[in-house]
């Protein structure tokens, strides 16, 4: 920042200057031309991730005709936007390479890390309630099956291990005990040059399979209501950005769209604790929630999301996908709060480092912002690997002082000058009076633990998945903890500063174990969903690199081929 | 958060430049030396887009300004847009007078973008080897400014004067008005890089 300015947030003036058609804040759709006939076909799929794209194979694999609809001006949703993994349990690839995945561990891992408050490992179904543990169930024995439908319709076969720079397999992110199978539940579909395809790549394929089957996918088609007779779902009304029409949908409608990270007013209402904001798509605005509330869909608990941390300098920014911190560079920084305390390994992947932001204490969210410390070895060595620039480099969102004294003056002015302007969701922030000296207490313990290699505070360096989102130890450092090197607090120190975020919420409608919205009297008829728009069967978890493309997946495809099953059309031309 | 940039200062005392890389794992110093060998430049300045060098990388794989979804033809017109409006905030903030923006690649077409939104504020703009249709995934609102600064579209290679005369087509649709250079020579010893640099000098002299 030049002063103390406030940007008019960059992600509406990229909406307003792409003209997208459905982007937050426009007018409601006008109401469904009754001049125009409707549309028949068997199944009708919102969005056009995943979840979605994985519905309309499932639908065509019976015989279904399908439509598509995607309220975005391209394809793919937030699935586009990210590496294509899909956490499977005992799948092809742990299978092809020897990795035994039992059942009952896996449901174990799967509960503790889901639920963690009601986990007991000694009660039926782990402690969970029963419909909870019953989609966890679902998940680990259709999970495998599923892909192997995919594979064998030719849609996608997801084939790849998800790799790690090391070789090994990407691991899970909990090593509890009951996780006997932390490497290889990530997989990916395999590109045509017979390497590991990323989420674009996925999108693609699967696109290309709903193509070839004579399935388009409707850009700026927007579904902005249900057409529901005797409580059942009978088909959709559409906004395409210029008139409304109605779609009958035989079989059912499957929702495969986004969450509502990019709902202001929905984040606020839901969510719990200090978010900023996400990372995913701006058209992630919870269309869902309105329109399964009208259908009389039971929802789940609303304040869960796949937590990440953004830049704050960068948050506003919510047009784009690709900024969130996905990995927090280097071996020389730590992240502090207000305070200047730690609360988390910092090398931690990014969905528990989003989490520390929502912890409350001494009367706040004494995380609101974390401040990654860093000192001028890291800056060079590790320079290029967001957020951290390039040395040589001029940076606003970089916060430098001279040694811990000039560097709290820095960040006092810089919180200062972002007070007017802090995003929706992080109340201002100011340092602690005894910011210089608990921070100077801090270094100086981290600093101990680097040269001894044993962080007593938060056991950085002793999981697979640090080492995964680290890195190969650097050059420099040959001390026994690759992932930590002390800081030279009498030189120049760097800050920058991050605030809690999400790549997209995973909270809505509960569903049941083929992706049925449920209601009040068990599943609404024709009513389906899978994906970020409703209830993660991972509640409030994060079990492993995939777990949004793979729910996605599995219960978007049993949705799609009950929704195609249900309808009388097809049966009667089987 | 406004884009993290280097700054070159001035070898000579010509117009300022902004360079936009393309997309890549490589340094953006290479476009900022080719503007400046040039000989028609001063200060340049060099903004980066979304940067990522990460060692397991899932994310951005080295440096661009956006990402095409899905597949490798097609861009993303978000990501693109997000990119323009950033750099017209640089612009705004360095205050250049009149500045030459020079972009390879993905950056070519952001510069347009930012240059159709500044008119009178950027003295050219200079696109080298952009991808034709990525021109129509600029904001509607870029596209039908008035004003145009001069621009001329630049393209190497053996393909190179049939993209010229399609990125002229499609610009024109839409008119905007500009000059076309093609270079089909051996690209052995840098030749191609000096090729460009000479052209951008000429065209830098002209306008």
């Amino acid at each position: 920042m030049t002063g103390s300015e406030h940007r008019l947030s960059l992600g509406e003036r990229v909406a307003d200057l792409a003209q997208l058609p459905h982007r937050p804040g426009v007018g409601p759709s006008p109401a469904a031309s009754p001049t125009q006939p409707p549309e028949e076909l068997d199944v009708v799929v919102v969005g056009s991730g995943a979840a979605a794209l994985s519905a309309a194979a499932g639908a065509l694999s019976t015989g279904a005709s399908v439509v598509v609809c995607e309220k975005g001006p391209v394809p793919g949703g937030t699935t586009a936007c990210s590496g294509g993994v899909a956490h499977i349990y005992a799948n092809p690839v742990m299978q092809a390479a020897g990795i035994a995945d039992p059942r009952d561990p896996a449901l174990a891992y799967m509960a503790r890390v889901s639920h963690p408050g009601a986990y007991d490992p000694d009660a039926p179904g782990y402690g969970l309630l029963p419909a909870d543990f019953a989609l966890l169930e679902a998940y680990y024995d259709r999970g495998t099956e599923v892909m192997a439908r995919l594979g064998a319709l030719d849609a996608v076969h997801m084939e790849a291990p998800w790799m790690s720079w090391d070789g090994q397999m990407f691991p899970d992110y909990y090593e509890f005990p009951e996780n006997l199978a932390v490497r290889g539940r990530g997989i990916q579909t395999v590109a045509p040059d017979g390497g590991a395809g990323n989420g674009g790549e996925l999108v693609r394929q699967l696109t290309a399979f709903a193509a070839a089957r004579g399935t388009e996918v409707r850009l700026g088609h927007r579904v902005v209501d249900l057409i529901l007779e005797d409580g059942e779902v009978s088909g959709v009304v559409v906004d395409d950005g210029s008139a409304c029409r109605t779609i009958r949908a035989h079989g059912g409608v499957v929702f495969g769209s986004g969450g509502f990270a990019h709902s202001p007013e929905l984040r606020e209402r839901f969510l719990r604790g200090p978010i900023a904001g996400g990372s995913g798509l701006p058209s992630n605005t919870g269309d869902l929630v309105g329109i399964g509330t009208r259908a009389g869909a039971v929802f789940g608990g609303m304040h869960n999301g796949w937590w990440n941390q953004q830049v704050l300098e960068a948050v506003d920014d919510y047009a784009t996908s690709v900024l969130d911190v996905w990995s927090v560079p280097g071996d020389g920084m730590l992240m502090v709060n207000r305070l200047g305390l730690r609360s988390i390994g910092e090398k931690r992947e990014y969905e528990s480092r989003g989490r520390v932001h929502h912890i409350f204490a001494g009367d706040e969210y004494i995380n609101r912002v974390m401040f990654m410390v860093y000192d001028r070895r890291t800056a060079e060595r590790y320079g290029g690997r967001y957020p951290i620039p390039p040395v040589g480099t001029v940076a606003d969102h970089v916060v430098t002082g001279d040694g811990v004294l000039g560097l709290t003056g820095a960040l006092g002015t810089r919180l200062a000058q972002r007070r007017s302007s802090m995003p929706t969701g992080i109340a201002p922030v100011a340092l602690d009076a005894n910011f210089a000296d608990t921070l100077a207490d801090t270094l100086a313990r981290f600093n101990d633990a680097a040269e001894r290699g044993q962080d007593d505070e938060f056991d950085r360096g002793t999981k697979a998945v640090e080492f995964a989102f680290h890195g190969p130890r650097a050059a420099d450092n040959s001390l026994p903890n690759p992932l930590m090197h002390p800081l030279d607090a009498g030189g120049p120190l760097h800050a920058i500063c991050l605030v809690g975020t999400t790549f997209d919420t995973n909270s809505g409608p509960r569903t049941g174990t083929e992706g049925q919205i449920l209601g009040t009297a068990g599943p609404i008829g024709g009513l389906y969903g899978a994906g970020n728009c409703v209830n993660s069967v991972f509640g409030e978890g994060y079990p492993g690199g995939g777990s949004t493309i793979g729910p996605g997946m599995v219960f978007g495809f049993l949705a799609g081929a009950h929704a195609g099953r249900r309808s009388p059309r097809v049966g009667a031309r089987r | 958060m406004k884009l993290a940039y280097r700054d070159f200062p001035s070898t000579s005392s010509g117009t300022a430049a902004v360079v936009f890389h393309p997309e890549g794992p490589a340094s953006i110093d290479r476009p900022a030396r080719l503007a400046e060998s040039s000989g028609a430049v001063g200060r340049v300045v060099a903004p980066f887009g979304d940067y990522a060098f990460y060692p397991s990388g899932m994310e951005v794989g080295g440096i661009c300004w956006y990402r095409g979804v899905p597949g490798s033809t097609s861009a993303d017109p978000i990501s693109l847009t997000k990119a323009v409006v950033q750099a017209t905030d640089l612009l705004d903030d360095l205050a250049l007078d009149r500045p030459a923006l020079i972009g390879w690649g993905q950056g070519a077409v952001v510069a347009l973008g930012a240059g159709m939104l500044r008119p009178g504020r950027v003295g050219t703009v200079v696109c080298v080897d952009a991808a034709p249709a990525h021109f129509e995934l600029l904001p509607p609102t870029a596209l039908a400014a008035a004003d145009a600064p001069p621009v001329l579209l630049a393209a190497t290679g053996p393909a190179g004067e049939q993209s010229v005369a399609d990125q002229q087509d499609r610009l024109g649709r839409h008119g905007i008005v500009t000059a076309g250079w093609h270079w089909t020579g051996d690209d052995g010893d840098g030749e191609r890089d000096k090729a460009v640099a000479e052209r951008i000098g000429e065209w830098l002299t002209d306008v």
